[in-house]
């Protein structure tokens, strides 16, 4: 319908047989009129009513006496398009008595229309019985009927057409926030066709695959951004999907440089049971990806720092004692991690005597005091073995103060236990070596008593009888030799030499032991000082062998002077006394300066004779005390006098060693520190 | 206090040996210098004779290994007595342990003499330290110790 007809419908609106039967029902059958209205109404189960039916019939029969009174009153008075238009502006702005205008249908619009007309050509017999009148009064109707009906309905339409304008605000509300959403949570949808093979996809999902505005981009060319690794995964999750209906799967996807890791999961949609689309969505989980592996690198770490360690960690339900152990725990216990399912009860079992007790005293107050107290437990292990170890742990408490959750960890601490047992031993062992110690200690300080006692005895009463005897024997010598025969006097000759070499072994022996003894001091001596002030107290004996001497340049060096001087004289001595029989003797000494291990200055001496020798296989024999090589009848000795120049030597730090040939004579090596403290 | 200053040197020994004391005595026979030596065998009751003596004399000899109170002990008791610092006091013993040297000089010895292994050394020595001016001895005869060796 135009709407120039609509127009000329209600510009032609002026009716001639229509008022005068309106004025005849408003005037006698108004009432009639109504009621038959209403009752048709229910008859034909007008839909309005269902809206209604809480109204009583006879408000009902009120409201209508007044809707139609209204009309009635437009008809008689011929002011039709007046109350189409009232109707109208009173529909429009929801002014309808008892009904709101969502309510009306357009079933309503026709049907009331229909009641309306039929209930006019039943009381139409009561105004006229000219069927010409009738006729005209049924054109007119049937003219008003359209006039109205064309106007609800279209009313009705703008209705419906503004309804559908806010729903459509409402969707498209609801897509901004969908898209929107999409954004904020880096997701994005697509759907693929796969009977044309295109794909159109949200503007989220283009930025995530990095596609500038071409929105039926055909899903599957993405490919060959996709990590080359992950390709062959990706192709068949979505052949798999075609089978299965869905698809997942995580790749990593690099277009511009930057490779991110994706989420794409799909469903499949079927015609006829072809698949023919996928509906779904791709999310970015870069970051979630790399905190997923940081956390397994972390997870990884912590696995291995508990396995260098012997750590393992547990987490127990206090409410149904089921447990929770990290591998370490089950490899301490002996088991494949995470082999079977603990509980305390089933962990008991593996503690020795009563220690399993002990574990789960120890558990129960910690209930108590929020913290499991640290112990150690003897446990046998699942595989045979026994293990110390270490357990401590916390409890977790809700806000009401009941305990959750116990955890805590468990060390094995076998190997430390084992050292601290066996350190224990040593501890023991090593005071017991100690108390010996001690003993030894007082023991050898009682023998230097002793010893001391012993210097002294022959230091002083061995001389006094000894000393009698030379004393005596040298005055018969001296004062009476004129009348003894020269027998005696040979005996007491005799007598005299054993007293004298008596003595020169006791002074031998003291001069030995008082080397370490005697409170010395340390100076600077002039080796070649000493060695002079040597010949000269060894004068007489020198010339008597016809010695010679060579030395040059000898250092001075930091040492005890009167002990530095025997150890010439002793050397000297020596090399008179194992004399060449047909050699003069001849002494050659020198020395050079040379750095020690600790890089200090030590004086090496050589002194070398020319005198009988010895095999050098007693070389270090001849520093032992009381060793003699010769027999004494050939040569006086008292095996002291090399002893008691290594003891010198080494009273100085320092040290002497010899090599030496049988007649061929010695070579003494004698090092010395120049600076001594 | 001495009133007087005798010509003769007055010489006492103190040792408990028998044989020393003989020798001692006998010794100063053959030296050409005039002196009246006594002798006591007693240590103990030195400072008894010296205190109750009227003339104190002008060396004591002191062995050094005595039964009840040994020559240390005599040494410093006379040091300790105002009255008998002028004493020269001389060690002589058989054993010529550095450390005894060293403690005697330090206690106010005059001199240490080992005792000599013949009766003319034993002879030589007396002369030597009687004669004698100041303490600085010949050291080349042996017996003989200076203080300076070991301190």
């Amino acid at each position: 319908m135009g709407k120039d007809d609509e127009k000329c419908l209600l510009s032609d609106c002026t009716f001639i047989h229509l008022p005068g039967y309106a004025e005849f029902i408003l005037t006698n059958r108004l009432e009639f009129f109504v009621r038959r209205i209403v009752e048709y109404s229910f008859e034909v189960d007008l839909p309005l009513l269902r809206h209604l039916s809480s109204v009583s019939r006879e408000e009902l029969v009120a409201i209508s006496m007044s809707s139609n009174r209204t009309l009635l009153e437009a008809l008689a008075n011929n002011e039709i398009p007046r109350y189409i238009n009232e109707s109208k502006e009173n529909w429009l702005a929801n002014m309808l008595p008892v009904i709101t205008r969502e309510q009306i249908l357009s079933d309503d619009i026709t049907l009331l229309s229909h009641i309306r007309r039929t209930i006019f050509l039943e009381v139409l017999a009561d105004y006229s019985m000219n069927p010409n009148e009738w006729s005209d009064i049924m054109k007119e109707l049937d003219r008003f009927t359209v006039m109205l009906d064309s106007t609800l309905i279209n009313t009705y339409l703008l209705l419906q057409q503004e309804r559908l304008e806010e729903v459509g605000r409402a969707l498209e509300g609801r897509e901004t926030q969908w898209l929107e959403a999409q954004a904020i949570g880096k997701i994005g949808s697509f759907e693929w066709d796969l009977v044309r093979n295109e794909s159109r996809n949200s503007p989220q999902c283009l930025a995530i695959f990095e596609i500038d505005d071409d929105e039926t981009y055909p899903l599957e060319k993405f490919i060959q951004y996709v990590h080359p690794d992950d390709r062959k995964k990706i192709e068949t999750a979505f052949v798999e999907s075609l089978i299965s209906g869905e698809c997942k799967c995580e790749f990593r996807y690099e277009k511009n440089g930057n490779e991110k890791f994706l989420l794409l999961s799909g469903m499949v949609g079927y015609d006829d049971k072809i698949p023919v689309r996928i509906v779904g969505t791709v999310s970015d989980i870069t970051e979630k990806q790399s905190i997923i592996q940081k956390l397994e690198a972390s997870e990884e770490l912590n696995k291995q720092a508990q396995a260098l360690t012997h750590i393992g960690n547990w987490s127990l339900d206090p409410a149904t004692g089921e447990m929770e152990w990290t591998d370490e725990l089950y490899r301490i216990f002996g088991m494949e991690p995470q082999s079977e399912k603990i509980t305390i009860d089933s962990v008991r079992p593996f503690f020795q005597s009563d220690h399993g007790r002990l574990m789960v005293t120890g558990l129960r107050y910690a209930l108590r005091s929020g913290r499991v107290p640290e112990s150690h437990f003897r446990i046998s292990r699942r595989d045979g073995g026994a293990k110390i170890i270490k357990g401590k742990g916390e409890v977790i408490f809700d806000k009401n103060g009941k305990a959750t959750r116990i955890s805590g960890t468990v060390q094995d601490v076998t190997n430390e236990f084992l050292l601290t047992e066996h350190l224990k031993d040593r501890e023991r062992y090593l005071d017991a070596l100690n108390r010996s110690l001690a003993q030894k200690n007082e023991q050898l300080t009682n023998k230097n008593k002793e010893l001391e006692s012993f210097n002294f005895i022959a230091s002083h009463d061995l001389q006094e009888p000894l000393r009698k005897i030379q004393i005596f024997s040298s005055r018969i010598l001296q004062e009476s030799a004129e009348g003894l025969g020269s027998d005696v006097l040979l005996n007491f000759e005799k007598i005299r030499n054993a007293a004298n070499r008596m003595q020169k072994l006791i002074d031998d022996f003291l001069a030995f032991s008082q080397t370490l003894n005697v409170p010395s001091i340390l100076e600077p001596v002039d080796l070649n000082a000493i060695l002079h002030d040597v010949q000269i107290d060894l004068l007489p004996r020198i010339a008597d062998k016809k010695a010679t001497f060579h030395f040059t340049n000898l250092p001075v060096i930091d040492a005890i002077r009167y002990q530095i001087k025997q150890l010439f004289i002793n050397l000297v001595s020596n090399s008179l006394k194992y004399a060449h029989p047909e050699k003069a003797p001849h002494i050659h000494i020198s020395a050079r300066k040379e750095k020690s291990q600790d890089q200090s200055d030590v004086a090496v001496i050589t002194y070398r004779d020319n005198g009988i020798g010895f095999e050098q296989k007693y070389a270090e024999k001849v520093f032992e005390l009381f060793q003699r090589l010769h027999n004494k009848n050939n040569y006086s000795g008292t095996g002291i006098g090399l002893p008691l120049c290594r003891r010198i030597c080494e009273n100085h730090n320092g040290s002497i060693t010899v090599i030496a040939e049988p007649m061929q004579g010695c070579t003494f090596t004698i090092i010395l520190p120049v600076k001594n403290s | 206090m001495r009133a007087f200053t005798p010509a003769a040197k007055r010489i006492l020994l103190v040792d408990d040996d028998i044989d020393d004391r003989e020798l001692f005595v006998e010794a100063f026979s053959f030296i050409d210098d005039p002196s009246i030596v006594s002798t006591l065998e007693a240590s103990d009751k030195l400072l008894d004779y010296l205190q109750s003596a009227d003339v104190l004399p002008d060396y004591v000899f002191l062995d050094l290994n005595m039964p009840r109170k040994s020559g240390k002990e005599c040494l410093k008791e006379i040091q300790q007595h105002e009255s008998l610092r002028n004493i020269r006091v001389i060690i002589y013993s058989t054993s010529i342990n550095p450390r005894d040297v060293a403690e005697t000089y330090q206690d106010g010895a005059y001199c240490f003499i080992q005792k000599p292994n013949s009766f003319s050394d034993l002879k030589n020595i007396l002369q030597k330290v009687l004669t004698s001016k100041a303490r600085s001895f010949s050291l080349n005869g042996g017996y003989i110790f200076a203080g300076s060796q070991n301190s």
